[in-house]
């Protein structure tokens, strides 16, 4: 089972969003990190089929997914990123409405459906409407509808988005079982969520990939580049202007202690941190330091 | 599938790619005069079909159909009937009760029916982006464009309906011939949707609504500026050269849906 995106490309009037992009995905969780605007979304649309690449292809076991049509749809799921409801839907509805858009005969989308429901804990509120969900609910609701037809490749589009951290964890696990023997790609910019479950990342940046590889591979690119230092706190001010501070964390007695990334160290007691993901993020995106700082 | 039929289904692939007759078996020699293009061919319908084999049982277009009737059918013909029916009440409103027995407006106004008729479909062929539905819908094996035609068969039942409602009153109430009847309800009917389809494949999803009831308007006026200054344009009788304009317009909206199908590219215009 292998999906290969072969040098895609998608240009649209005004900007090409996606660049020459190459990427071999295999069973597992892939994380797709970028900042808004990187062409995540539009990648994830080539991949799931409902957007026309502008030039290469994207194969699925060695078949262009322009030539497998139905069968292509028939064995994946896709939770795009704004995603909405009929206002009429109850939970159970709706699910009964994209199992007949999957074509699932009667039996298996009752099935399907009871399966999910308990799965994800929506059997209390399968004959609620929709729209008087929480959030988080809805979510699941948009997940379920992506399992229905137990696809063997997943594409969610910012998944967690909403969630608390209760829901974001039991997602991560759902997630995790799920992709034993699945293609499971993620699209995120809340690295944390595939920072413990992604077997594999890809970084795209203004349309183009910049990097692939384990998350242990990718957090290397920021190593030596992430510092930790305890400063004054009437001194916050002024090195908020100087260094890209990622985190910090008020310690009592007129201290803060921060951390930041910089090729070097720029105070006198900074001493080099372990570096995670989100810090290969913020050094790849320092737009979204300074959107987080805003 | 057992391994029987998954094998045939394999040679069946094999003889469409390498253009030998079924009762034919080819041999290596024929296979390698082949140059690589079809050898890539071959291979990717042999891979075609494995995948195919891995694929569970699914139901086909007529069943979802049925399915779409349950769900939305019913919806779908309780607006069209309400629509008109609000037609109707504000009509009779504004130009009292007596306007239906007047043979001076029948013709007039089934102009205005047959085009309003056509304008119910206009919510639901909008719904799916002003629920934000359609990526999802977009992405299943039905698909947007399947889940389209669904709708228009469903819009077109209803259509069908009313309209012959509508002529079996006009033919009941009035002494006007009947073929000016079929005329006046038909031709604009057909450009009004022959229009609706023209934008369906060519705009995309947020402008569709806008563009729509803009040249629904600008329809209705036009109706409304012959009534007034060529009233003689709704005597007229269902003629070999209205049938041909009539005949002509289906062409046209028959052309307009298989461009939908065949060569917008609607699924993505859905997502902007």
């Amino acid at each position: 089972m292998e999906l290969y995106v072969n040098n895609v490309s998608k240009q649209f009037k005004d900007k090409r969003a996606v660049d020459h992009v190459t990427l071999n995905i295999t069973p597992g969780v892939w994380g797709l990190l970028g900042a808004n605007g990187a062409g995540k979304t539009t990648l994830m649309r080539m991949i799931a089929g409902i957007m026309k690449p502008t030039s290469g292809r994207i194969e699925y076991d060695g078949i262009p997914i322009d030539r497998l049509k139905d069968e292509y749809r028939d064995i994946f799921g896709y939770l795009p990123q704004e995603f909405g409801f009929y206002p009429e839907f109850t939970v159970k509805n709706y699910l009964e409405y994209v199992s007949a858009l999957k074509g699932l005969t009667a039996k298996e989308s009752r099935r399907r459906i009871s399966d999910l429901l308990e799965q994800l804990t929506l059997t209390n509120v399968c004959n609620k409407k929709i729209a008087k969900l929480s959030g988080g609910m809805k979510r699941r609701v948009g997940i379920a509808q992506a399992l229905l037809n137990d696809p063997e490749v997943l594409i969610l589009d910012e998944p967690t988005s909403g969630l608390d951290p209760a829901e974001r964890v039991r997602f991560r696990n759902l997630l995790s079982e799920f992709a034993r023997d699945h293609i499971v790609l993620i699209s995120t910019h809340i690295v944390p969520d595939v920072e413990y479950i992604a077997t594999r990342n890809a970084v795209m940046k203004d349309g183009r990939l910049i990097s692939t590889g384990t998350t242990e591979e990718l957090v290397k690119l920021v190593d030596g580049k992430v510092w930790s230092a305890m400063i004054p706190t009437k001194y916050l001010p002024e090195y908020e202007q100087k260094l890209r501070i990622v985190n910090l964390r008020n310690e009592g007695d007129d201290q803060v202690s921060i951390r930041y990334l910089s090729e070097r160290p720029r105070t006198e007691d900074s001493v080099p941190a372990v570096p995670r993901l989100e810090d290969l993020y913020l050094w790849l995106f320092p737009q979204d330091t300074l959107e987080r700082e805003g | 599938m057992n391994h029987k039929t998954f094998e045939m289904h394999l040679e069946a692939a094999l003889h469409r790619s390498t253009d030998i007759p079924a009762d034919q078996t080819p041999g290596p020699d024929l296979i390698n005069s082949r140059n690589q293009g079809h050898m890539d061919a071959v291979i990717w319908e042999l891979k075609k079909e494995v995948v195919k084999k891995r694929s569970r049982k699914r139901i086909g277009f007529s069943d979802f159909l049925l399915l779409q009737i349950k769900m939305t059918g019913w919806k779908i013909w309780l607006l069209q009937g309400m629509m008109f029916l609000g037609f109707v009440f504000l009509i009779t409103a504004i130009l009292g009760p007596y306007i239906w027995l007047d043979h001076r407006y029948t013709t007039k106004l089934l102009c205005y029916f047959s085009i309003l008729i056509s304008m119910t479909a206009l919510p639901f062929l909008h719904r799916s982006v002003h629920y934000k539905m359609q990526e999802v819908e977009a992405a299943t094996r039905f698909s947007s464009m399947r889940l389209l035609l669904a709708k228009m068969l469903l819009l077109g039942i209803g259509d069908v309906f009313l309209l012959n409602m509508v002529l079996i009153t006009a033919a009941l109430r009035t002494s006007i011939y009947t073929g000016s009847l079929v005329l006046y309800l038909l031709f604009p009917f057909l450009l009004a949707n022959g229009g609706a389809l023209f934008l369906i494949g060519h705009l995309n999803a947020g402008h569709f609504l806008q563009g729509s009831l803009a040249f629904y308007t600008l329809l209705i006026t036009l109706v409304t500026v012959v009534r007034y200054f060529s009233p003689a344009f709704f005597q007229q009788t269902l003629s070999s050269g209205w049938l041909a304009a009539c005949a002509g317009m289906t062409v046209f909206c028959i052309w307009q849906l298989r461009y939908i199908i065949y060569r917008s590219s609607y699924s993505e215009m859905q997502l902007n």
